[in-house]
């Protein structure tokens, strides 16, 4: 169950493995020039929505404990409380769609080390409930003209714990990553990456057992013109 | 004279029993898990090229990771090969490995607070030719057989293997402390810390324990030596003291981060797996030197329970000990709570307020027989409870399920179907104390108290009384089609500068079509019931046979409820609710004749038509992405009945039929090898 260091908004997608199927989680990131910028990260269950609906009429599947939607709703919330607390945090907005198990967090930062720094306390926030992300710390660099995201996530050592289930669950899964500058991008050296046709913005589609099990890095660094 | 006779016949039967002594004397009494084969019955007709290629063994490579097919996650690639070679020639053709034929094989899985192992008992037959078979095919030629213990033995790449001209032990084993490598992944509370540093001391004592116990009986001046670029394990254990001191002391700020010092290295913590393999290798060694030598009062042969299973027809059987698991998962649980500081330390949680969990399982224990007959394989599941058990569910299951409820299950395409019939006051109160007991050890927390609380405000209101005869005790679940439901999700779809747009898009979702119903004994009070779910908007009336369930906008999910008769239903299936309420399914819609006897031959009925459901998945789902899946289980199973059997004091049996397709007569195999493919098949879909 380490894949969910992937995840930003860890307490949105631990359940999310409770039940088979698809999901999808986009990571999208416009960067300006004076590294301010806005921060989008959606996970949409909604493929799983069947299963998820009967899911949630239980109290545990599968060995795991199921939360209840009040249980979520507060901790997205509470979610949102931390990053308006953050220092050069401002907008931020949270939506909910439990018809299609669809949720989002969406602010705007004044520079890059501040989103590193928000993520960081959301990560802090949920430490005492064992929903952290020991990961989630320095993910994001944006120096000259050099764009990067790190990952700490040790796929080496966390494949050996995933079981066939979360395997099974992860197999299915996509995370997208799309990140919009103010200049052209001149190269990305992630070769799975696509540069838009404006030249502004590259995205980067994940199959989520490939980065559990280190097959695919989710990390990657973009140049810019 | 007589007596001297007696005597005589006595002595030499005892000699005969000491002499034909069986070779499970070798599976130790904490033994959990237990499988016998006696695969050679059917005659020896296991195709070895067809076992060995079924993705079950993992065609010994890929599909096979953290599944315990062979008891261990640990072997790598090659030796999980020729493994899987090894163990499938033996199924098929044993006297070319030096296999006895004419004994049985066993299979078993013990595990302690440091090791976890699977180990194979094999009868050997011909010495010299399973010496020869297994050094060549399982170690690889050239590996030196060692002879200094009274047998010979073999050892490499986590297999270990010892044998006698009588028997052979291959172990599997792996060495950990679960608890400890959770705490290595974990972000820790200083409370946790203290628990984190107590087990790595523990940790490395134990290592250093096995270092000093190995040493000694190798005579190596030392098997594990220090790293030299980082600290001795006595340092670390002692720094670990210190901190812990000054943890307990409160000496350090609550937000120090601090690490598990064995661990914070990562040069270190590869240094320590060589170390750990070396170690691995020589407790496995004794672990084979303690089962080739155990004695019979800390064997598996003096459980009565087990060895009169031993006694039984039977090709191939499961023995589990139900009462050593539950203890051990209860052992388990205390310590967890312990451990993440629900109660504070154990000494320090309050004294348990019941302690019937430990001991409601004792001398417990779950064994299944399973015969072969050419297209019909048997299994019957015995699960022996002791006293305390017996004495809570002697008597439960009795009854038939009502006619009545019989004719609202549609029969034209019927796929399942589940009857059972208890005595409510004994199901309650059974029910109610195992699941108060699993919820008092359980993990949950905070949670259990208010759980339990609700349990026994609800006794308050509810007299037992009521709650024994609210329902019946007469229960009927079928699955009557599958049918195909539309559904909607939303996906993104990006332009060409990746700005999205959410999109609707529609996938075609399986869903059961089921019925549920339950027997109601106090109709007015399931009237109040329902009324107070209708005014909580829970449920809406839709006319005056039935409700509907307000809880989903899925067409997948939508549910009904109806009340009549003394039947609550529970359906998804409209049909039934609008057309077939007042006088239930009539003609070639209504269950067949043999299958209405069929659910009232025991308390405890169940039925499942394998063909049936495969034909109705491939008529909605033409492309079938998981249809390849099916296809073993498909090939090999017509039907499944289960029903309840009677059995001794103390014991419940329930008996389970699979009927296999016969095979064309130039492919025939043996049952055993069509059993095979069925838990192949199972294997594929649960995978």
């Amino acid at each position: 169950m380490k894949t969910q260091h992937f995840s930003l908004l860890f307490i949105l997608v631990a359940w999310s493995f409770l039940g088979s199927g698809c999901f999808e989680i986009v990571e999208d990131i416009t960067v300006h020039n004076n590294g301010s910028g806005e921060f989008y990260y959606t996970a949409n269950l909604s493929q799983s929505k069947a299963n998820l609906d009967l899911i949630m009429q239980d109290d545990s599947s599968e060995g795991y404990r199921v939360p209840s939607r009040q249980e979520i709703d507060a901790d997205i919330v509470r979610t949102k409380a931390t990053l308006e607390k953050q220092p050069g945090i401002t907008n931020v907005v949270t939506t909910t769609d439990w018809p299609n198990y669809i949720f989002s967090v969406k602010f705007s930062f004044a520079s890059m080390s501040q989103l590193n720094a928000a993520v960081e306390s959301v990560s802090a926030e949920f430490a005492a409930d064992h929903k952290s992300i020991p990961e989630a710390s320095g993910n994001f660099a944006f120096a000259g003209k050099v764009f990067t995201r790190k990952s700490n996530y040790n796929a080496e050592k966390e494949k050996e714990k995933l079981t066939a289930k979360d395997k099974d669950i992860l197999r299915n899964a996509t995370y997208t990553c799309i990140y919009r500058f103010d200049q052209p991008v001149k190269i990305s050296n992630n070769a799975k990456s696509k540069i838009s046709a404006s030249g502004k913005s590259v995205m980067t589609r994940f199959n989520m057992l490939n980065l559990a099990t280190g097959i695919e890095k989710i990390a990657h660094t973009i140049t810019l013109k | 004279m007589y007596r001297k006779f007696l005597l005589f016949t006595s002595a030499l039967l005892a000699s005969t029993g000491l002499f034909s002594q069986e070779n499970y004397i070798h599976i130790p009494k904490n033994a959990s898990y237990v499988i016998t084969m006696r695969p050679y019955q059917q005659g020896e007709r296991n195709n070895a090229e067809s076992l060995s290629r079924l993705e079950m063994f993992g065609n010994g490579r890929s599909y096979n990771d953290n599944l315990y097919v062979y008891g261990s996650t640990s072997l790598a690639e090659d030796p999980r090969e020729r493994l899987t070679n090894y163990l499938s020639s033996i199924l098929s053709s044993p006297s070319t490995t030096g296999i006895d034929s004419l004994r049985n094989i066993y299979a078993f899985h013990e595990e302690n607070d440091t090791c976890s192992y699977w180990a194979y008992i094999l009868p050997v037959g011909n010495e010299t030719v399973f010496s020869g078979y297994l050094t060549a095919h399982l170690f690889g030629q050239g590996t030196l057989v060692v002879k200094d213990r009274g047998y010979s033995s073999l050892s490499g790449e986590r297999i270990t293997a010892g044998w006698t001209n009588n028997y052979a032990i291959i172990v599997l084993s792996d060495y950990y402390r679960s608890t400890y490598d959770e705490y290595a992944y974990m972000d820790y509370n200083n409370m946790e810390y203290v628990q984190a540093l107590e087990d790595s001391i523990r940790m490395a004592d134990s290592i250093m324990a096995v270092e000093a116990r190995l040493a000694a009986e190798r005579e190596a001046a030392e098997i594990i030596s220090d790293s030299s670029k980082n600290a001795t394990r006595d340092e670390l254990a002692e720094e670990n003291k210190k901190l812990l001191e000054r943890l307990e002391q409160g000496e350090l700020p609550e937000d120090t981060t601090l690490f598990v010092n064995p661990y914070e290295d990562y040069a270190y913590y590869q240094d320590e797996s060589v170390q750990n393999e070396v170690a691995h290798d020589e407790q496995a060694l004794l672990l084979l030197n303690r089962l080739m030598n155990l004695e019979y009062d800390n064997s598996l042969a003096s459980n009565k329970n087990f060895r009169s299973l031993q006694d039984e027809k039977f090709d191939a059987a499961y023995w589990y000990n139900y009462g050593l698991v539950m203890q051990e998962e209860y052992r388990k649980q205390v310590e967890r709570r312990s451990r993440y500081g629900m109660w504070g330390t154990q000494e320090e949680q309050q004294p348990l307020d019941t302690l019937l969990f430990p001991s409601m399982w004792e001398e417990s224990y779950v064994a299944g027989l399973v015969t072969f007959n050419d297209t019909v394989t048997e299994m019957e599941h015995r699960i022996s409870v002791g006293s305390e058990m017996s004495e809570m569910t002697s008597g439960m299951y009795r009854g038939r399920v009502d006619r009545k409820m019989l004719k609202y299950v549609k029969g034209d395409n019927l796929l399942s179907l589940v009857c059972l019939s208890v005595n409510m006051e004994k199901f309650i109160r059974f029910s109610g104390q195992v699941y108060r007991e699993n919820m008092r050890y359980s993990s949950m927390g905070m949670f259990e108290q208010t759980y339990l609380a609700m349990w026994d405000i609800m006794r308050v209101f509810i007299d037992d009384k009521t709650m024994y005869e609210l329902f019946t005790g007469k229960f009927v679940f079928a699955v009557t089609d599958l049918k195909p439901v539309v559904t909607t999700f939303v996906t993104y779809e990006y332009d060409d500068d990746f700005n999205r747009r959410e999109v609707t898009e529609e996938r075609t979702e399986i869903v059961p079509e089921f019925v549920f119903m339950a027997g109601v004994g106090r109709k007015k009070d399931m009237q109040k019931i329902l009324d107070i779910l209708e005014r909580t908007a829970l449920i809406k009336k839709v006319n005056e046979d039935y409700y509907m369930v307000m809880n989903t906008a899925n067409p997948a999910s939508q549910m009904f409820i109806v009340f009549r008769k003394g039947i609550l239903m529970f359906t998804n299936n409209e049909d039934l609710v609008n057309n077939h309420l007042h006088k239930g399914y009539k003609g070639k819609e209504r269950l067949d004749k043999k299958m209405r006897k069929t659910a009232r031959k025991s308390p405890l009925v169940a039925w499942w038509d394998g063909k049936r459901t495969f034909d109705t998945v491939r008529k909605i789902e033409k492309d079938d992405p998981d249809g390849a899946k099916k296809n073993d289980l498909e090939r090999n199973v017509s039907s499944g009945l289960i029903m309840g059997k009677k059995g001794r004091k103390g014991e419940h049996r329930i008996q389970m039929t699979i009927t296999m397709p016969a095979d064309n007569e130039e492919q025939k195999r043996s049952p055993l090898d069509r059993f095979f493919h069925i838990l192949n098949g199972l294997f594929l879909i649960v995978k």
